[in-house]
């Protein structure tokens, strides 16, 4: 494998990774964050 | 380029609703664990945006731009250097397990609950002076960058740029900069790729942009072995791999998770996003040998690319989103760096029995900020260095050879005592300032020094030592460290 196959593979796998990433915590991470944000609102958040 | 009247709306648009963010983000941060570490309520996915959004700052677009201009396409293969530095340290997990497990609210904390409190006083110092180097450098670098965009003095936009990120950054502690984080992640997220592939587009192609590189550069511009060489590219392995143990923007992110095990996850999922982040700027950067043949400053290669290449009207997204880029990571490194003053320093170093009140804590902190925000201003007016990256890595090998080795020794070997660790972190200091800032030595050469003074320094100091200071097991420390956190909760 020369080096020009290989920065085309690197290239490929650093879009795969990311794109990958970025929907999934998109589509899992907003949800999640807008729980985290409700739970720990001082004017709501219950006091133990 | 042309910046239409839409594209300064964009701006001004998305500055106001970060300020917004940042005082509706002040509310949450009422202790000292709100506000350095968001109250460990974090969630896995939450972690890993913040954690991305971190670490792909407009700094990196800068530094990685300016050495694919440098190096060509080879600069990508730092890159994998990177990746295989984290993967290799986040196989063994212990260090992002043992750190959030220890409810630290500093990465130096770790040192005092394995080693003592000189340690740790002397970690968060080194720290520190490898962080008032780093901002300064950063705020110097993005100011060229936007300036750039703008056609503004670039002393004028270090001013600018300063003001508005520690605006929001003393205002809300770290809920302010993960609230933040989030926003920009969605942001940064679509625009930096999206930025590469006009790059790539703007070039002619990809083939167009490979062969007129290898043009340029001939190999070096194309094979990254022969760019880094041998002695460099193990360097920067040893690096990164330690740096793993010892980041404090990544750790904290780690620290922030809602749990051990969210935290453990989000690392090691995290780590992957760390070779498109060296890519994507590396490719733009290789782009302006093409667009720019007569360009002589590296540092400008990436925002130049990106004004050329961007069609009118995205120009304001494009710059907004780096601006996000910028206030993410500087807001990040002054709550980092100015939480260890009152944590790191001045806490162990007060008499025994007396500690700083919440209310003192975030006092000092807030004060700790502007100093280092004075510091950085200071750095980036008047200092001048070679390449940004080099710049960068060597002022972060300052503490980074001196705590790694402290935090796998102190994990792996029961014999490590506070003396090797001392010994070590003075030696990676020392070992790092004096051939990289006075006798100007290779970067290969000034972490081997460092490295190995400090690897040398924890062997022998520790063995010598064991009679005054007997060896701790590890799951002595995670006791303890338990014990000690749960009383002070």
């Amino acid at each position: 494998m020369g080096w020009k196959v290989f920065n085309e593979l690197t290239v490929g796998i650093g879009f795969g990774t990311f794109t990958s990433l970025f929907v999934v915590i998109v589509i899992k991470g907003i949800p999640e964050w807008i729980a985290v944000l409700k739970e720990n609102n001082p004017k709501t958040k219950k006091t133990s | 380029m042309s910046i239409l009247p839409i594209d300064y709306i964009v701006m001004i648009v998305y500055i106001i609703f970060t300020i917004w963010l940042g005082v509706y983000a002040s509310k949450y941060a009422g202790g000292r664990e709100e506000m350095l570490v968001a109250g460990r309520k974090i969630g896995l996915f939450g972690m890993l945006a913040t954690l991305i959004a971190t670490d792909w700052c407009a700094i990196t677009m800068v530094y990685m731009g300016q050495s694919g201009w440098a190096m060509g396409i080879s600069a990508m293969f730092l890159g994998w250097l990177i990746f295989a530095g984290y993967v290799g340290a986040g196989m063994f997990g212990v260090g992002t397990v043992w750190f959030r497990r220890l409810k630290i609210l500093s990465i130096p904390e770790v040192m005092e609950h394995r080693y003592g409190k000189i340690a740790r006083a002397l970690t968060g110092f080194s720290m520190v002076m490898a962080f008032l180097v780093t901002l300064g450098v950063f705020l110097q670098g993005v100011a060229g960058m936007f300036g750039t965009f703008f056609g503004v003095d670039p002393r004028l936009m270090i001013f600018i740029l300063l003001a508005i990120a520690m605006g929001y950054t003393i205002s809300g502690g770290m809920w302010s900069v993960i609230l933040t984080d989030q926003v920009q992640f969605l942001i940064l997220g679509i625009i930096i790729p999206l930025a590469t592939i006009l790059a790539i587009k703007g070039a002619g192609g990809w083939e167009a942009l490979y062969s007129g590189v290898q043009a340029a550069r001939g190999e070096v511009g194309v094979n990254g072995w022969t760019a880094f060489g041998t002695k460099t590219i193990i360097y920067q392995l040893v690096f990164f791999f330690f740096a793993a143990f010892a980041y404090p923007t990544t750790l904290m992110r780690v620290c922030s998770a809602r749990s051990v095990r969210e935290g453990y996850k989000g690392f090691t999922i995290g780590v992957s996003s760390f070779l498109s982040r060296a890519i994507f700027p590396a490719i733009v950067g290789a782009a302006a040998i093409i667009l720019f043949p007569d360009l002589k400053d590296g540092v400008q290669a990436y925002a130049m690319t990106i004004t050329k290449v961007t069609p009118v009207g995205l120009t304001g997204v494009l710059i907004a989103g780096f601006m996000a880029a910028f206030m993410s990571t500087a807001d990040s490194y002054y709550l980092t760096t100015g939480s260890m003053i009152p944590q790191d320093i001045i806490g162990p170093l007060l008499p025994k029995g007396k500690t700083l009140s919440t209310k003192q804590t975030i006092i000092t902190l807030r004060l700790s900020i502007v100093f280092v925000a004075l510091f950085a201003l200071y750095v980036a007016y008047f200092y001048k260095g070679g390449l940004l990256y080099w710049v960068v890595k060597l002022a972060e090998q300052m503490f980074v050879a001196g705590l790694g080795i402290s935090v796998v020794f102190g994990l792996w070997w029961k014999k490590a005592n506070q003396w090797g660790a001392v010994t070590a972190l003075v030696f990676g200091l020392i070992g790092c300032a004096i051939p990289n800032y006075v006798l100007k030595m290779e970067a290969w050469q000034t972490g081997f020094i460092s490295f190995g003074g400090a690897l040398i320094g924890m062997v022998v100091v520790s063995l010598l030592t064991q009679k005054i200071d007997r060896p701790k097991t590890v799951g002595s420390i995670y006791r303890e460290a338990r014990s000690l956190a749960n009383g002070m909760d």
